[in-house]
């Protein structure tokens, strides 16, 4: 071959080489775009198109009046994209550095207070992001609707997202409007379930439904469709039996005395006797600090201890329901301390009582009358005195709707631990362990004539008002408690109060009727063998027909004051919530009103109101009222003789009337009916008013009252 | 320059480039969804590349006003400065995605400095051949030749970017036009395939067919009662495969870096990576493939919207246009740059002068590497090497380069023509 065709045919090769390459592209092309041109577009639709979850909304807690417990408020994490076009444009015109300075400032203005961020460190954190190309810049969590409102308007930010690079995610956070108050019994879903919250999960999480999005542009994403693909279900609303009002006071009595006794922790519950709700429950850890209180824990759920003393109640139920026993029997109690299988058992007393009746060895709370009376009467049958507590059930553990509940312990005859010491110590709250909870379903049980309730913490789930599935309260054991042995142990319980000797007499109110029984019992010994005590008082009210059962146990309470008996640090704390619960449950001084109502003398309180509503506060007085023949609006009450007479009264239509007198409600309605705004001041009945009585309507638009 | 000058120049050639260049701003703009953004814009890519063209479009002119003998004259000198810059380059450059190809003096990003070095090199390679007496069949002159070459290649390979180094082995192609004995085409291909073997079925196998195949070499020659020196040969030959086999089960394991075995692996199929290695072509092979026949109309495509695909506005460009304007888009791209191929090889096969041809054919064989590698990449076809597509790829450097590439042997051949 010459060289001459040899470059020819060199040529045509890189021809055809050219052909060939260019030709197997073109081919791989066509394969690509045509033929597999379908699965290439389904799978570029998948990519572009998501399922997003769409989250329900979590359902409510409310409390027994219908306030919000618990709820589901929106929240923000906001980010910053410092990428986009506009911003880069800044930069390139020199002006990014000034705005993101204004941005800064902005940020550190709203933002101010301990540990957060200066003007100068924003900006500086901005302009590195900016450097290093960030389109996802962290720059808040957790923000608020009114703060995302104000971070709107900041500079930059106040571009939307695409200029200004301002992105903001919705998230939802979950609130307590009560903040502390039964903060663990409300609980918390997620990573850990507590309380209501985890025990009604399934019903409050709600399904998620679903949503399909198809991207559009870099990080937007719109719906493809109106509606969701899968509606999600909100979560359902949870009706609690808990009462807003006694939550309040049971936890500021109990964090008033924790702060006083320097305790490490301590609860109290309230129940309604009939129905075994639980309409307060408070569980407060005091901090290092001595001061500060949180609910990291519900102790009156979850916290099984040895009772101590108010365990006397089961022993004293167990004795007068055997019919071992009456309340005026003696025991022996001797000189305040016997031995028992060598150990030694000691009373408070030193000294000793004596021989003294059963009764007064309840109130006084003799721990060796106790052992002797339930060793002397069950010694022989140990069996029937653990029987007695189960046939109460108090070794299972109640039907609670959420988790962690303390395993109660009631050791029965030759079961592991059961030795001669066993029998005396349970007598008196020892050898066996119950939380709060269990100990006060006792004395719920002997308040409601022997029937031992389950605590009701839920009353009904509902959606929207729709009341979905309702729970009933429900008897736990009923025919274990005569009604003798009830009555007994209520005389007994009502003396420990009364009862001048009794432990608790330092509570006792003689317009309150209250039945109780103290405990302080020694949880355990520290390492340099100082005793950890634990405080209790566990009772009911109105004594002879007891409402309200109550338990309140505190631990650890500072000894160096000498006053860390139940008596002393339980006790106030119980008397504190009865007497508000006096106060608020109107029905609780019914008895004494009933009385009242003998010496009640009419009187004319109002200067003037409508004539039905001084006819019904009369009427219901049980005063006689002569009602005026003329058919006006409102009336003027009068004395006569021992009835009341209304007098007729015409209020001006053109001139301001005399208000004096009127309650706020009727002050209100009179003025605005005649166009008039009304500011007011104080509580009760109207005592002055600006302007006067008299004044021309014409001249007046606002009256200023005062109440008394 | 008279009218005469300008008649000369062929025009069809610079037509092309001119569609090819605001073909691919427009698909630049599209690919960094600056919607919104005026083209004008200096704070996008694609008004950046604009203003590149304009600077390119300048330089051109003034390519075609210098007198055509000052390439000839000065090619070893523009190719000593070129080789300086490529040093400089390595010596002081930042690193930038892996790689320190950006020139930066006070603070300036000057450019890519290897863009500059293909024409050179290009150049000084013309001017060798150019040269009295110089036949490719002579030893000497294949040493100088290979230098001419492997010089900025290696230099370019320092600066880690492989991609464009590869680029300048291309002008083997130039070289066996001259005359290069053929060996020095097929071996190389030969070579690969025994790579791409060995890394398929592992050195271990491929060396124990190698060494069947000597037996049967041997089994033939005696049952055919062949030349024993061929049999030796054959066998030579095999041998010298396991050597290689072997050196390239070492090199691929304990040369390359495990990101570089990757992408060969996910190219020849023994992995199937797509979030990792894999993730570019997977992204890219779905954005050309649902293109479909007519694309989905400019600034519509999902997945440019999306910004799946990484680097869209520079390597992998073309998939911006298969989604967009579909096989209609990609069918016009690829028949535009054959187009140029093509009409480039006529052209340089009519010149006279040597220096001019060799130029062209050098100018074919880069275009044509960078081309064909560039596309094969986005469809999966080659390892992802990051060179761009020319005229086309976001990138001042490289459509500067590839202008002055182009128009240097345009105006080489309307100058000489017009001199002649």
């Amino acid at each position: 071959m010459s060289s001459k065709s040899t470059i020819f045919w060199r040529v045509y090769l890189a021809f055809f080489t050219l052909a060939l390459f260019a030709l197997a592209i073109l081919a791989k092309i066509a394969v690509i775009q045509t033929v597999e041109g379908e699965t290439w577009r389904a799978l570029a639709d998948s990519l572009t198109t998501q399922y997003v979850e769409v989250a329900p909304n979590r359902g409510n807690i409310y409390a027994s009046d219908g306030r919000l417990l618990a709820t589901s408020l929106y929240e923000y994490n906001l980010h910053m994209d410092l990428g986009t076009a506009y911003i880069k444009e800044l930069h390139a015109q020199g002006l990014l550095w000034s705005e993101l300075d204004a941005l800064a400032g902005a940020l550190a203005q709203y933002f101010n207070g301990e540990g957060e961020k200066t003007k100068w460190q924003w900006s500086h954190e901005l302009k590195s992001a900016f450097e290093q190309g960030r389109r996802y810049h962290p720059i808040r969590k957790t923000v608020d609707h009114i703060q995302l409102k104000q971070i709107r308007k900041f500079p930059l930010f106040s571009l939307g997202q695409y200029k200004g690079g301002l992105i903001v995610e919705q998230g939802t956070m979950r609130k307590r409007p009560y903040n502390l108050l039964a903060k663990r019994t409300i609980g918390y879903h997620g990573d850990k379930m507590v309380g209501l919250e985890g025990g009604f999960d399934s019903h409050l999480a709600g399904v998620k439904g679903q949503r399909l999005l198809q991207r559009v542009s870099y990080k937007e994403w719109i719906p493809i469709h109106d509606a969701n693909e899968v509606e999600p279900e909100n979560g359902k609303d949870l009706y609690t039996t808990l009462d807003i009002y006694i939550q309040d006071f049971v936890e500021q009595s109990l964090r008033q005395q924790l702060a006083k006794s320097k305790a490490d922790h301590g609860c109290a519950i309230v129940m309604e006797v009939s129905t075994g709700k639980v309409l307060a429950i408070s569980n407060l850890k005091t901090y290092d600090d001595g001061q500060s209180v949180d609910e990291i824990y519900n102790y009156a759920i979850g916290e099984a201890t040895e009772p101590g003393s108010t365990f006397k109640l089961a022993s004293l139920l167990a004795l007068l329901e055997g019919g071992y026993m009456q309340l005026d029997d003696t025991v022996r109690t001797g000189k305040g301390s016997q031995n028992f299988h060598n150990l030694v058992m000691y009373d408070s007393k030193i000294g000793g009582h004596g021989t003294i009746s059963l009764q007064k060895s309840f109130e006084v709370s003799s721990n060796i009358g106790f052992a002797n009376a339930v060793g002397q009467h069950f010694g022989p049958n140990e069996s029937r005195f653990t029987e007695f507590l189960q046939s109460l059930r108090l070794h299972e553990t109640l039907d609670l709707p959420m988790q962690g509940e303390g395993q109660p312990l009631i050791k029965t005859p030759g079961s592991t631990g059961w030795s001669g010491t066993t029998l005396p110590w349970m007598a008196h709250g020892y050898e066996l362990m119950l939380t709060p909870l269990q100990t006060l379903m006792i004395y719920n049980a002997v308040a409601n004539n022997g029937i031992l309730m389950e605590p009701l913490f839920v009353t009904a789930i509902k959606e929207v008002n729709h009341t979905l599935t309702t729970f009933e309260p429900r008897v736990r054991v009923q025919g274990v408690l005569s009604q003798r042995t009830v009555a007994l142990a209520k005389e007994a319980l009502v003396g420990v109060i009364e009862s001048r000797e009794g432990t608790a007499h330092n509570l006792y109110k003689p317009y309150l009727s209250l039945a109780g029984k103290t405990g302080t019992a020694v949880l355990e010994k520290t390492e340099k063998g100082e005793k950890i005590y634990q405080a209790s008082f566990a009772g009911f009210f109105p004594a002879e027909n007891p409402k309200y059962s109550c338990i309140v146990v505190i631990n650890n309470p500072d000894r160096s004051t000498w006053r860390y008996s139940g008596s002393d640090v339980a006790g106030p704390v119980f008397l504190g919530i009865a007497q508000n619960l006096y106060s608020y449950d109107i029905s609780l001084q019914q008895p004494k009103y009933e009385v009242a109502m003998e010496n009640i003398q009419a009187r004319p309180t109002f200067l003037a109101a409508t004539i039905d509503d001084l006819s019904n506060i009369y009427q219901g007085l049980g005063i006689d009222v002569k009602t005026p023949a003329e058919a006006t609006l409102w009336a003027e009450p009068q004395l006569q003789g021992k009835s009341i007479a209304l007098i007729a009264k015409d209020m001006p239509t053109h001139t301001l009337p005399n208000l004096k007198g009127l309650s706020l409600s009727d002050a209100l309605y009179l003025c605005e009916n005649l166009g008039i705004q009304v500011q007011h001041r104080g509580m009760g009945n109207v005592y002055r008013q600006s302007p006067g009585p008299g004044t021309d309507l014409q001249k007046v638009s606002k009256v200023y009252i005062d109440l008394n | 320059m008279s009218n005469k000058f300008w008649r000369h120049v062929d025009w069809p050639s610079v037509l092309v480039y001119v569609a090819l260049s605001v073909f691919g701003i427009m698909n630049i703009y599209s690919a960094e969804q600056a919607e919104g953004t005026s083209i004008l814009s200096g704070s996008i890519n694609a008004g950046q590349q604009l203003r590149w063209l304009a600077v390119s479009l300048v330089v051109a002119v003034l390519i075609m006003l210098v007198d055509a003998r000052f390439f000839i004259t000065f090619g070893y000198y523009l190719y000593a400065l070129a080789m300086l810059a490529l040093v400089v380059t390595l010596l002081t450059a930042p690193e930038i995605k892996g790689a320190r190809s950006w020139l930066v003096l006070g603070g300036i990003k000057i450019g890519q400095t290897s863009e500059f070095a293909k024409f050179a090199a290009v150049l000084a390679l013309a001017k060798f051949l150019d040269g009295y007496n110089i036949r490719l069949t002579q030893t000497k002159t294949k040493l100088v030749a290979a230098a001419l070459v492997f010089l900025p290649a290696a230099l370019v390979l320092l600066q880690n970017d492989t991609g464009t180094a590869i680029v300048f082995f291309s002008l083997a192609l130039a070289l066996y036009r001259e005359g290069l004995p053929g060996f020095f085409i097929w071996l190389p291909a030969l070579l690969g395939g025994v790579f791409i073997a060995v890394l398929l079925v592992g050195f271990v196998n491929f060396a124990i067919v190698l060494v069947l195949l000597i037996a049967v070499v041997w089994m033939l020659a005696s049952l055919f009662k062949l030349e024993r020196r061929l049999a030796w040969a054959a066998s030579l030959a095999l041998l010298v495969s396991i050597g290689f086999s072997y050196g390239v089960d070492y090199a691929f394991y304990q040369v390359l870096k495990p990101h570089q075995q990757t992408r060969i692996n996910v190219l020849i199929g023994l992995e199937d990576d797509i979030k990792g290695a894999g993730y570019n072509v997977h992204q890219s092979l779905v954005t050309i493939g649902s293109g479909g026949f007519d694309g989905k109309g400019y600034l519509q495509g999902t997945q440019t919207r999306g910004s799946f695909v990484p680097e869209q506005t520079t390597d992998f460009i073309f998939c911006t246009v298969g989604e967009e304007f579909g096989l209609l888009g990609t069918g016009a791209v690829v028949i535009l740059f054959c187009f140029l191929l093509v009409r480039i090889i006529l052209v340089a096969e009519k010149q006279k002068s040597t220096f001019v041809r060799v130029y062209g054919y050098g100018l074919v064989s880069i275009l044509f590497f960078h081309f064909f590698l560039n596309i094969a990449m986005t469809l999966g076809l080659f390892p992802v090497i990051g060179i761009p597509l020319p005229f086309f790829s976001y990138g001042g450097s490289s459509l500067l380069g590839f202008t002055i590439l182009l128009f240097i042997f345009l105006k080489l051949d309307a100058g000489l023509k017009y001199y002649f």
